[in-house]
């Protein structure tokens, strides 16, 4: 039944498993689904979901298996001969399964949970789950997925190669206790890291606004705290990972480094959920790159941190990787480079690129100070020296638009850094000939756990004035194209991470419609969507596009990355006064993380 | 040292493209350690070829590899080693050592078997209708894509041995670079001649080259076995 279906759908690779290092389990107790909500090809690209595949599946008890969002043709197949979303591994329906995880890294996957959860026959809202796996979801979005918790039984929160293997072992003892599904929760509500959204009770204002959030039984904490993994260097790596038959985002080896940055950029949440920073040691990364060369046969290696540059020993590292790999036609690359910590060692000979990115972000001075992006005009000048000196003539240079604060100088200002860009091209190379210089735009989306959380978003009218502007300016310069993510899907983004619970109406109003693979060009409908607000009762503009206040109850308040609430408001303040924060590396910034990890932060000894 | 390698593509790697096996060599040839050559360049790739592509799909006992190497190795070894790190569902059947001057196999693939299996045996008789129809006919016109485009085309000359016995069609068409007959397109001919065309499986069963006016098969190619 299955082939004849493999047959009639693009890339049918992508459902059908047995990949080089995949795992086969006839023989366990719990059967673990990680489910990536986007297609095989991204999903296989992630590195988080090979950590957490491999470390459940080196236990014996567990079978942990994958299960991607099928494409639009395969998933009429399946529906339209009855055949329930099945996992790569054993082929056997995901609603047959202990426990089913969602990996949330964007909020436009949130529609394709939905979408697999009815392909599987499973009940959509948790209330209606009386039999089954238990559902959840782990990964960024986690920490404020208020508009998926009638939706899920519980979250995970932060590092999850340690908490993973705590809820298999609740989950087995509680399977032996013969409590009902409600004892299992209470259970892992106890275990650090998690988060049981229907254990507590929401209540609003007349305005709309959070009034409270309170536990509504006792024994539940008042806020569930993230999980840190402490010894970085000795945690789990999986050194002998799945390697994809059929193409992916990025077919290559991925190393990770360090965990966490200490750049404190106030849009960033990354930088905040993923502190402190942690590195592993050269010798550690040299190890992991040769056994994970032996298990694979890839020959790219990606050294990857949110801030590859700070590393603080990236160039004994690209030095060690070049000389162990010597010969062997295997290249190292460093992606996220910094323009203050730029050193054109990372991009030379076989580390070589077709062209190189790096991320002002905004395009002044003053600007750049209310972000926290302490990048100078001086440090740009080096770095673009040293890029086009090293014989590169092609750059893209990533923007925001619509930052708080922004005024239309600082708009400008991008454009002179353009100009300067092709100033110093010309400087070096005698013309403006060859140069390919490119400038991308995207509008900011106010994030939670930063501490631009309670800004409001450009409107719709705004950045379309905005990035006119700009264009009109960038099209005088020669040399430089402008590309801008011109996409209302910011929109939807800005309210759904955001939202509050009622948001998941709205929701579930969406995926009724249609609404899935939104990550997707061709498939994001932002018709569908308003509709959807619209049928709801929701007003979009109330989670996009309003100014908070610091003392507003917010919706994720049940939830603490390890940054202190009150950290987040000084920096709030110290980004209006225009003040920066320097890299914590230099010095403790006082975010409060040392709190969760106990005594001395991790970040004062690099 | 150049060498042909003779491979299985078994069930497990049914569903991948031909582009997937050839990246699914290299970093086999990797994990085995193999002295593969590099092209020259800026750009340097393995010098690994492949003869003749299979439909993403069908099932094969006979595919085709050329390796080069920057030194000698037992073919034996070269056997061993890769079956050692290859995923499951290839399997290296033989390695045999080519002379420098031979062309390559691509060059030389001539024709190619097929036994397609029909799953559901209760239209037999219908089946070996067609096929003997197709066997006896002179002439046999479907849209086929050639590089200039998809052009109703003759492909009676194309077919060699048709039948159908126990089951399963045995054919033996054209392959290789001047003319190519894929066997899902004879299938997509039969299909239309049913209602209700039961499920099959494609496998090839062996590639032929042309060499010396004759057709053998592939791994005769280059004379006397050398291993």
């Amino acid at each position: 039944m299955l082939e004849s279906i493999f047959d009639k759908v693009e890339r049918p690779a992508r459902y059908t498993g047995g990949e080089l290092n995949s795992v086969f389990k006839d023989k366990y107790d719990v059967r673990f689904v990680f489910a990536f909500p986007d297609t095989y090809e991204i999903g296989m690209s992630h590195l988080g979901g090979k950590i957490i595949y491999h470390t459940l599946n080196a236990r014996e008890d567990t079978f942990c298996e994958r299960v991607f969002a099928p494409a639009a043709d395969m998933e009429q197949q399946l529906r339209q001969n009855g055949i329930e979303l099945f996992s790569l591994e054993s082929r056997r329906s995901i609603r047959e399964s202990d426990l089913l995880g969602f990996t949330l890294q964007y909020e436009m996957s949130y529609t394709n949970i939905l979408n697999m959860l009815d392909m599987a026959g499973i009940p959509l809202y948790a209330s209606r789950r009386t039999e089954g796996p238990f559902v959840f979801a782990g990964g960024p979005c986690a920490y404020h997925a208020e508009p998926l918790a009638d939706f899920m039984d519980f979250f995970a929160l932060g590092d999850g190669e340690e908490e993973l293997h705590d809820l298999i072992d609740t989950y087995r003892q509680w399977r032996a206790s013969g409590e009902s599904r409600e004892g299992f929760l209470l259970r892992i509500a106890q275990v650090p890291g998690f988060y049981v959204p229907s254990f507590y009770d929401v209540e609003y204002n007349a305005d709309g606004t959070v009034k409270a959030i309170k536990p509504n039984r006792p024994g539940v904490p008042e806020q569930a705290v993230r999980r840190v993994v402490r010894d970085f260097e000795n945690t789990f790596v999986p050194t002998a990972p799945i390697v994809p038959f059929t193409e992916t985002v990025h077919d290559r080896i991925t190393l990770e480094i360090c965990r966490g940055c200490t750049r404190g950029c106030r849009f960033c949440q990354a930088g905040y959920i993923y502190r402190p920073v942690r590195e592993r040691s050269v010798d550690k990364i040299r190890d992991m790159a040769q056994q994970t060369v032996k298990a694979t046969g890839y020959d790219e290696i990606s050294l990857s941190s949110l801030s590859s540059g700070d590393y603080s020993g990236i160039n004994e590292l690209t030095a060690a990787l070049s000389a162990d790999f010597a010969g062997k036609h295997i290249s190292a690359s460093l992606p996220s480079l910094r323009l203050d910590s730029f050193d054109p060692a990372f991009v030379s000979d076989e580390m070589r690129r077709s062209s190189l990115t790096f991320a002002p972000e905004a395009g002044s001075q003053r600007l750049r100070d209310i972000i926290n992006k302490n990048v100078t005009q001086d440090d740009f000048e080096n770095t673009m020296r040293g890029v086009f000196k090293a014989g590169y003539s092609a750059v893209k240079l990533y923007f925001m638009l619509g930052l708080p604060g922004e005024t239309y100088e600082d708009i400008a200002g991008i454009a002179g850094l353009a100009q300067l860009c092709t100033d110093i091209y010309k400087e070096i190379t005698g013309s403006t000939k060859g140069l390919r210089v490119v400038v991308s735009t995207s509008f900011f989306v106010p994030k939670p756990f930063t501490p631009f959380q309670w800004c409001a978003q450009n409107s719709e009218q705004e950045q379309t004035e905005k990035r006119r502007y700009l264009e009109g300016l960038l099209r005088k310069i020669k040399g430089v194209q402008y590309k801008y993510h011109e996409s209302k899907v910011c929109f939807i983004e800005a309210a759904l991470a955001r939202g509050d619970r009622r948001m998941s109406k709205v929701l579930y109003t969406a995926f009724k419609k249609g609404c899935k693979l939104d990550g997707w060009n061709e498939y994001f409908s932002y018709t569908k969507w308003l509709e959807a607000f619209d049928e709801c009762g929701m007003d979009i503009d109330f989670y996009a596009c309003r100014q908070r206040e610091t003392d507003e109850v917010l919706p994720w308040d049940t939830v603490s990355c390890g940054v202190d609430k009150r950290y987040f408001v000084r920096e709030y303040n110290r980004a209006l006064a225009g003040e920066t924060t320097p890299d914590c590396r230099k010095g403790c910034t006082g975010c409060g993380m040392n709190k969760l990890v106990g005594g001395k932060c991790p970040c004062e000894q690099y | 040292m150049r060498a042909i390698l003779k491979f299985t593509k078994e069930e497990n790697i049914r569903y991948i493209s031909h582009l997937d096996i050839l990246r699914m060599f290299q970093r086999a040839v990797k994990r085995a350690e193999l002295p593969v050559s590099y092209s020259c360049g800026f750009n340097p790739h393995m010098l690994i070829g492949f003869a003749c592509a299979l439909p993403t799909g069908a099932l094969s006992m006979a595919e085709y590899a050329e390796i080069r190497l920057d030194r000698e190795l037992d073919c034996g070894m070269i056997k061993e080693r890769l079956n050692a790190v290859m995923p499951k569902g290839c399997r290296i059947l033989g390695v045999k050592v080519i002379f420098e001057g031979y062309p390559s196999l691509m060059a030389v693939v001539s024709r190619a078997k097929y036994s397609i299996e029909i799953t559901d045996r209760s239209a037999d008789g219908l089946i070996a209708e067609l096929v003997a129809a197709a066997a006896a006919a002179s002439e046999i016109t479907v849209n086929k894509k050639t590089k200039k485009g998809v052009k109703p085309t003759d492909i009676r000359g194309m077919i060699h041995n048709l039948d159908y016995s126990e089951g399963a069609i045995h054919c033996v068409l054209d392959a290789g670079n001047s003319v190519n007959l894929r066997p899902d397109t004879l299938m997509e001919y039969f299909s239309r001649g049913l209602e209700c065309f039961p499920e099959y499986r494609i496998i090839r069963t062996a590639m032929y080259i042309a060499q010396g006016g004759e057709i053998i098969d592939a791994f005769s190619a280059g004379g006397d076995s050398f291993d």
